[in-house]
């Protein structure tokens, strides 16, 4: 389940990326870095998110023992 | 210099002064809410770097707000009053009702509202003022991406450190240098507002010339003006900024006040009036959203964004009722 921060990101960088066309040209460098930051930011949040989500699935697991014994 | 320019400039350095002392919170609030330095001592350290950022900075910000947001021409002894006007009314106003608003863009409200009274709506300059609106949204934003950024990479630098309590000693020092760098900015940004409206007001009565840079006794006036409001000035709504928005540490101060610092470096270098306490609301937020999204409290972020919008058409149309009255000084 990922939670409310990559999402976030991902709205920042959207809010560069449409002004773009409105920054003068000399800046638009600027919308482009603020974009790849942001974007960079959802996924790696993104990312933790979902493996600390596995990780915690599968402590939870190992904390429940073995389902069947042999 | 007749007697009119003369009350004009000190109407422009009273507005400055008051800038310093509205904005004195933004410069100093987090080293006082994490407590590295009592609020008498934050506050004189934030002046002496306010002036000091004069050494440092060009003018390109004054140039932007004497010849890209009114065009030249147009530009008349009353106009600049009424704009003044609007955008103090504006600043006190938001002051009386505790909104942390930008004085910088009551300025250029004030300063359009005047204009277009005066001669319609032909007397703005639109890629000047796009430039100011599109930065109106980014600098927040960029401020919050560094603030993030630096704060994440501090976390990823120290997190097998054990002495915590020296690591906190450690960053309490560096809290002084960032709360330094962004007094540097806040002074170069908000007092080139300020020698901008002097840089047109002499424009417009000849006292230089059309394509002539900020004299420098406008530059040093301008930076004592700012500096001695935020000597004097409002710390009292330093919790407004250093706690209600999230809960700091020192080293999420340092961050938030590295992050501004830089942005308003950059947009001082070239030339874009941006506000202060956009920028360094943007970065207490983004220090915030490292621990999760639910430790920035969006109530009163979300109060400070209505008064952001409002503030550009309120100084406007404060700035427009101004003007009517003083048709005369035209």
């Amino acid at each position: 389940m990922i939670g409310r921060r990559p999402f976030f990101f991902a709205f920042l960088a959207a809010i560069a990326l449409i002004l773009l066309p409105f920054t003068p040209s000399e800046f638009r460098a600027l919308n482009v870095f603020m974009a790849g930051l942001a974007l960079f930011w959802s996924i790696t949040l993104a990312i933790e998110e979902l493996s600390g989500a596995k990780d915690a699935k599968s402590r939870k697991a190992a904390e429940r023992g073995p389902t069947k014994e042999r | 210099m007749n007697i009119t320019v003369v009350a004009i400039i000190a109407v422009a350095l009273a507005f400055d002064f008051f800038n310093g002392f509205h904005d004195a919170a933004n410069s100093i609030a987090t080293v006082v809410s994490t407590r590295v330095l009592s609020p008498r001592l934050a506050v004189a350290w934030a002046a002496f770097f306010n002036f000091a950022a004069f050494l440092i900075f060009g003018t390109a910000v004054a140039s932007t707000i004497a010849k890209d947001v009114v065009v030249q021409n147009l530009l008349t002894n009353g106009v600049i009053f009424a704009g003044l006007v609007g955008a103090i009314v504006w600043d006190i106003i938001t002051w009386y009702l505790g909104l942390p608003t930008s004085s910088s863009h009551a300025l250029v409200g004030g300063m359009a509202g005047a204009a277009v009274a005066s001669a319609g709506w032909k007397a703005l300059v639109s890629a000047g003022l796009q430039k100011i609106a599109v930065f109106i949204v980014l600098s927040p934003i960029l401020g919050l991406l560094l603030a993030f950024t630096i704060q994440v990479a501090v976390f990823w630098m120290f997190h097998r450190y054990e002495k915590v309590n020296k690591l906190n000693r450690g960053f309490r020092k560096m809290q002084l240098v960032s709360a330094a760098a962004f007094s540097l900015g806040h002074g170069a940004n908000d007092a080139q507002k300020t020698m901008g409206v002097i840089l047109a007001l002499l424009i417009a009565n000849d006292v230089v010339g059309q394509t002539a840079s900020v004299p420098l006794w406008v530059v040093l006036s301008a930076h004592t003006a700012i500096g001695l409001g935020t000597l004097l000035g409002g710390w009292r709504i330093v919790h407004t900024m250093g706690s209600k928005i999230t809960k700091l540490n020192p080293v999420g101060g340092m961050s938030a006040e590295l992050a501004a610092a830089g942005t308003l470096f950059f947009t001082a270098h070239a030339g874009i009036p941006v506000s202060t306490t956009h920028t360094i609301t943007g970065a207490i937020v983004g220090v915030g959203t490292t621990q999760r999204l639910a430790a920035v409290r969006w109530g009163v972020a979300g109060r400070v964004v209505w008064a952001w919008v409002l503030t550009i058409p309120g100084a406007f149309i404060v700035a427009w009722l101004c003007y009517l009255p003083l048709r005369g000084l035209s």
